[in-house]
């Protein structure tokens, strides 16, 4: 067993609470679960420690709560991702917990489907509705089947839902949108040994060089918070030079905005760029990692003067830019690209070895990759598939994933259940999941899901409801941290985990069986008391005490990868570089539709699932100062060319259909692009989201697609775009400031 | 520049370091929870009624493609010779012997010469009560008063943070350190791209940052002595 490490928050209760609440030091005044009434003082700040459940990364919180409210959350500073520090999306936390648009209880419908009429249920009658369904359907029948999806990938929920679905022959999908991400195969042949490897951490602390082909690493990057400390001490900290940061991307985003060159590369092409500028390191002879005679041959029909024109950068300024690279004392280059695309970020970091070097990639086995509740299948259950194939399951990250996933969300089933995701947001596929008889859907609010389904059972919020979550530490150890509740539920809600373990005790046989749990608490308790129990000296029931009632982090401590003394020499794949090449080509512009249209994350509202939080709405967009509504940003260049002004009604049309929202002019971005955020467009989802701007995914010609060609028309003038700006904006806008 | 003043009191003042600072506006939205900052919704919003004690700024500078954007936080900068202060008719706006430049709200009659002769526009004017869809109003700050309609308002460098951290000193029988105050802003910043001290104890964070040779101040020429001190980009 692996040497465990214990972080342990100082121990004091609320019978030592003082009437000054910890300011400053808040976490030095965690108590313990719930305070009994008769110890409860008014006035007296109470903070509560959890998990933050905005975004899968998982950062420590702690809650302060006062008179039973919970009034302000902020980032623990004892947990290793986060150190206290949160993004705008954790702080807006408590909008959702108080949100005005949470469902009070179950539901059932009893008008027309989306016609909004419901009948307020008990929980006893939701459950057997639930139970009774799924009685109704053969377990080995092949067309009738069941289906569970579910927006997160580990956890409680999914520890259930899916030993439900396993042991009842059903189809199950845990992180409902699939992306695979880049392959860190390249690695390998660097290695000593057969080794499994875990995700990648690029060490960006302790660059001194870093190159992001459009990974925005200060907004939407997996673990934003994490990645913008290091950003902090790449720029500044003691006896280290300030590192030098490229950002590559067409349009500028915020993290782009922050580099201290941002290069425009053509849609598409940021890998082929990567390449460039290793087919220059490696015949410049600057490679630290030797490379096959092959795949230099290979590389040569990558160089920037081969490519600069389809990149759309001067040759020369490619070249710079790898000797930079190649010269840098610490270079470093992350990438948010697909596979394959993402191998040839990988492959500069294998070229100038930077693997667990301080600065550069830290590589780990994979440990609990499976997260720390074992899910069958790792999270994709297939119809009828046995036991046995659910153990060999290719990993989360692979691309032959991506045919399983969409074999499951494809087939056919009479019973759609759905878990924190919203599928029916998405025009994409709507069609297809209205026409399944029965949808139950476990959402804590009206979204456009809820709206089409027949059965609600709300779950509580991430506020108040019990879970393990497991991420990394920007040193690669990999963290477990609790959520738990930091108040009594609100409203009469039911974990889902709790429903489902009902659900089943209901419907009894194998699948009870398959489920002895009493509660999703017990579930969390046990499997901590499993996690503390290793080697730690104390008694179980201590530890996991101690864990349980004071919000504890757990880090295991991680295996580094060793880099093996005898290297075999880089090898390319001759068809993932024509794949690359083919992409690329993709983006060349077809008369009838000039334009590529960027579909991007927005930074606050990620996809949509915060458009129902007010403080998000109104909170301006760095970039654009837009509130409350969607855009398009346009240079301003190609905006004059075409008679549009800002602010101006436009229309945006792919082939796969057009959305209208005002226009931006703005200096950051392609003239031969446009871009829209993502996060408005709801039909639904409660009063501050509903009919607000457009979704600009559904221009998209697939759900794995970011870019595609578009036209652009205005339609009129003076169109609603609400922006925050101020006198002293503008001045300085006219005389920068220094 | 060094700080004059005869108060023995503390005499607060907030760095921000602009090479750090990513413009990620996580302060903005701490800012919002903590302070009671209310939405005004999207009409409102429109007409220029946002209320923002703390925003992030964006600059572009330079034509596509060498084009670059910086990033500047910018809430009340507590002058030391604050213009807001001499032309409120109530004494609603003052300045404390802390060097915080502070506003009585049952005193402000809401005649917005203070907003008009602020330079920064920071101070923002209630068009009409606040509201919170219930039961939104469940998370309000109980140590935070709730401002009405007809009052200006503006950041407060988080008074009752300062307050608590100064009592929490005082019962320990100390003064005030580093580390004792954390407005909600400096608090959530990502990057640590923002500190908060006392600039007349000079083993502070911020006197000593204050002195670097980045150290700038908004609008210096007007005069204002701003108690805000912003380190620019570069080394």
């Amino acid at each position: 067993m692996k040497r465990r490490e214990f972080i342990i928050l100082s121990s004091i209760g609320a019978t030592s609470a003082s009437l000054l609440s910890a300011c400053g030091h808040p976490e030095e005044k965690l108590i313990p679960a719930f305070i009994p009434d008769d110890e409860y003082v008014p006035g007296i700040d109470y903070w509560k420690a959890s998990t933050c459940g905005m975004c899968p990364a998982g950062c420590g919180i702690i809650v302060r709560t006062r008179e039973h409210k919970a009034n302000k959350i902020e980032g623990n500073p004892l947990h290793p991702v986060n150190r206290g520090a949160l993004c705008a999306r954790g702080q807006a936390g408590l909008e959702v917990l108080y949100n005005p648009d949470r469902i009070k209880g179950p539901m059932k419908r009893v008008g027309e489907r989306g016609e909004g009429k419901w009948e307020e249920i008990t929980w006893d009658e939701g459950i057997k509705t639930l139970a009774d369904k799924l009685r109704e359907i053969d377990p080995n029948s092949a067309n009738e089947k069941a289906s569970f999806i579910t927006g997160e990938a580990e956890g409680v929920t999914a520890h259930v839902a899916g030993r439900l679905m396993q042991a009842y022959r059903q189809i199950f999908v845990a992180e409902h949108s699939h992306r695979p991400m880049e392959s860190p195969g390249i690695y390998v042949g660097l290695l000593s040994g057969d080794v499994k490897l875990g995700e990648p951490i690029p060490d960006i602390a302790n660059a001194t060089y870093l190159v992001s082909f459009a990974a925005r690493f200060l907004e939407t990057w997996k673990s934003p918070v994490m990645y913008s400390q290091a950003y902090g001490e790449f720029r500044r900290s003691h006896g280290k030079v300030r590192g030098k940061f490229i950002h590559v991307e067409p349009r500028m985003s915020l993290t782009a905005a922050n580099a201290d060159e941002w290069i425009a590369a053509a849609p598409r092409t940021e890998a082929l760029l990567a390449l460039a500028m290793v087919q220059v390191i490696v015949r410049e002879g600057m490679n630290k990692a030797p490379i096959s005679d092959d795949s230099r041959r290979q590389l040569e029909e990558f160089s920037p003067e081969n490519t600069a024109s389809m990149i759309d950068v001067p040759v020369e300024k490619i070249i710079r830019v790898a000797r930079e690279f190649a010269k840098a004392e610490r270079p470093l280059a992350i990438g948010d690209l697909r596979s394959p695309d993402g191998t040839a970020v990988h492959l500069l970091n294998a070229i100038v070895e930077n693997l667990n070097k301080p600065g550069g990639v830290l590589l780990f086995e994979s440990g609990n990759s499976n997260g720390p509740l074992k899910v069958p299948g790792k999270g994709l259950i297939l119809p009828g598939e046995s036991d046995e194939q659910l153990e060999k399951s290719p990993p989360r990250d692979s691309v032959e994933r991506l045919g399983r996933f969409i074999q499951a969300m494809q087939h056919p089933s009479r019973i759609l259940m759905i878990h924190d995701t919203n599928p029916m947001f998405f025009k994409r596929g709507r069609e297809d999941n209205l026409a399944i008889p029965f949808i139950v859907s476990f959402s804590s609010f009206m979204n456009e899901t809820s709206d089409a389904a027949d059965l609600i059972l709300p779950d509580h919020t991430y506020l108040e409801r019990w879970d393990i979550h497991s991420s990394y530490g920007p040193d690669g150890r990999s963290v477990v941290s609790l959520t738990q509740p930091v108040l009594e539920p609100q409203l009469n809600t039911r974990q889902t985990a709790d429903v489902l373990l009902a659900v089943a005790r209901e419907m009894g046989g194998a699948v009870a069986e398959a489920l002895p749990f009493d509660s999703a608490k017990d579930i969390v308790e046990k499997r901590v008391s499993e996690l503390v129990s290793v080697d730690h000296g104390k008694s179980t029931e201590t530890a996991s005490s101690e864990v349980t009632e004071k919000g504890v982090v757990f880090v295991g401590a991680p295996t580094q990868v060793k880099t093996g003394a005898e290297r075999k020499p880089i090898t390319l794949e001759s068809f993932y570089l024509r794949l690359l090449k083919q992409d690329a080509s993709d983006g060349v512009a077809k008369p009838d539709y000039p334009l590529t249209l960027i579909v991007y994350e927005h930074a606050a509202l990620g996809n949509g699932l915060t458009a129902n939080l007010p403080s998000i709405q109104e909170l301006p967009d760095p970039m654009t100062s837009v509130m409350w509504g969607s855009w398009v940003e346009i240079n301003p260049k190609t905006a004059a060319t075409m008679g549009i002004a800002d602010g101006d009604l436009v229309e945006v049309t792919t082939t796969n259909g057009s959305v209208r929202a005002s226009a931006v002019l703005y200096l950051g971005i392609r003239p031969d692009c446009i871009a829209m955020p993502t996060g408005q467009g709801h039909s639904s989802y409660g009063r501050y989201a509903r009919s607000r701007g457009v979704d600009p995914t559904e221009l998209l010609s697939g759900s794995e697609e970011t870019s595609v060609r578009s036209m652009l028309t205005r339609v009129g003038r003076n169109a609603q775009l609400i922006r925050f700006g101020t006198d002293l904006q503008q001045s300085m806008e006219k005389k920068p400031w220094r | 520049m060094i700080e004059e003043t005869k108060s023995k009191k503390p005499q607060w003042a907030m760095v921000i370091d602009l090479d750090r600072c990513t413009g990620c506006e996580a302060c903005v939205v701490a800012c919002r929870v903590e302070n009671n900052i209310p939405t005004v919704g999207p009409e409102e919003a429109a007409k220029g009624r946002s209320i923002n004690w703390i925003r992030v700024e964006r600059y572009f500078e330079g034509e596509y493609p060498d084009i670059k954007a910086k990033f500047m936080p910018v809430l009340c900068q507590h002058c030391e010779e604050a213009p807001c202060e001499p032309v409120c008719p109530v004494y609603a706006t003052y300045h404390t012997d802390e060097g915080l430049n502070a506003q009585v709200y049952n005193r402000c009659v809401g005649t917005r010469y203070c907003a008009n002769n602020c330079p920064y526009t920071v101070r923002f004017f209630n068009f009409f009560d606040p509201k919170w869809d219930a039961p939104l109003d469940k998370a309000l700050n109980p140590e935070v008063s709730v401002r009405t309609r007809g009052v200006m308002e503006k950041c407060t460098f988080c008074i009752q943070r300062i307050r608590k951290g100064e009592e929490k000193a005082k019962e320990e029988g100390r003064d005030v350190r580093d580390g004792d105050v954390v407005p909600a802003c400096v608090q959530t910043c990502m990057t640590k791209a923002m500190y908060f001290g006392n600039i007349a104890d000079p083993e502070s964070e911020v006197s000593k940052l204050s002195k670097s040779n980045r150290a700038s101040r908004l609008l210096e020429e007007l005069g204002t002595k701003p108690r805000v001190i912003y380190l620019n980009k570069g080394d």
